[in-house]
């Protein structure tokens, strides 16, 4: 199973999960991150420093989660990918659509400007 | 100087984890490097996975998928087989990685099956016996 933990800064809402987010779980996963974006959480930051491995599975919740909370004039801000999981990323042009921080500071504070 | 390998098992979600723990195990102990091991990882996942919630989706309980590893000096290959309807990944289109958002698919628009064509070396689909074979090779990397 994953492990969501979610922090507040401020506006910005932080969800950093650890685990493998495969066709097993991805549901979990995305339904953590609508979750806060039906709140009203429009500032995410999704820090995935814990998160070893990704299939296609947990892009799909990505994408979805993005275009959810882009209709609510917000935004869904990557923190830290690990190489194996910014790979994915890459392959899937993600980087291409959501904006990528090597830091979770970085990603809260992109926030700010 | 081929050996092989073979894993069978229920087309079920919850067993997609240990194909690919096995596969693991299987390309480590082949002297797979870290980058190819998880690049078979990830196409064994996504091909298993997509067995599971398509080519089984309206199939009867019980079907099976088998996995078959043969390695020889210059090759890793994965052979996946399943009973379902005849499938041929790759005559599905690949997703653009530079759409825009709007233009992606919420199902993911054929990611997966994308994922194993680029982590693969090669891919090969026949469609024999009343059954599915995509054949997965990974080259190795020559011993300088």
């Amino acid at each position: 199973m994953i492990n969501v933990n979610v922090k507040k800064f401020d506006s910005v809402t932080l969800v950093e999960v650890n685990g493998r987010v495969d066709s097993m779980n991805a549901d979990q996963f995305g339904e953590a991150l609508l979750t806060e974006i039906d709140s009203g959480n429009t500032k995410v930051v999704l820090d995935l420093a814990g998160v070893d491995y990704m299939s296609s599975a947990g892009l799909r919740e990505i994408v979805t989660a993005l275009k959810k909370v882009k209709r609510n004039q917000g935004d869904l801000r990557i923190a830290q990918p690990s190489e194996r999981v910014m790979e994915v990323l890459e392959i899937a042009g993600l980087n291409t659509i959501v904006q990528i921080f090597p830091s979770q500071s970085a990603a809260v504070g992109s926030y700010s400007y | 100087m081929a050996n092989e390998h073979r894993l069978r098992i229920v087309g079920e979600i919850n067993q997609v984890r240990q194909a690919c723990s096995w596969l693991v195990e299987v390309a480590e102990e082949g002297g797979m490097g870290i980058r190819d091991v998880n690049h078979l990882e990830l196409a064994v996942d996504e091909a298993v996975t997509n067995i599971i919630e398509h080519g089984y989706q309206h199939t009867g309980a019980d079907k099976m998928i088998d996995l078959v590893v043969r390695q020889d000096p210059d090759f890793f290959i994965v052979t996946i087989i399943d009973e379902g309807p005849p499938f041929d990944p790759l005559q599905v289109k690949d997703p653009d990685p530079l759409a825009d958002l709007d233009e992606r698919p919420d199902s993911g628009g054929g990611l997966g099956l994308f994922f194993i064509k680029r982590m693969m070396d090669s891919v090969h689909y026949e469609y024999t016996e009343h059954r599915n074979h995509l054949v997965l090779t990974k080259r190795r990397p020559k011993l300088s």
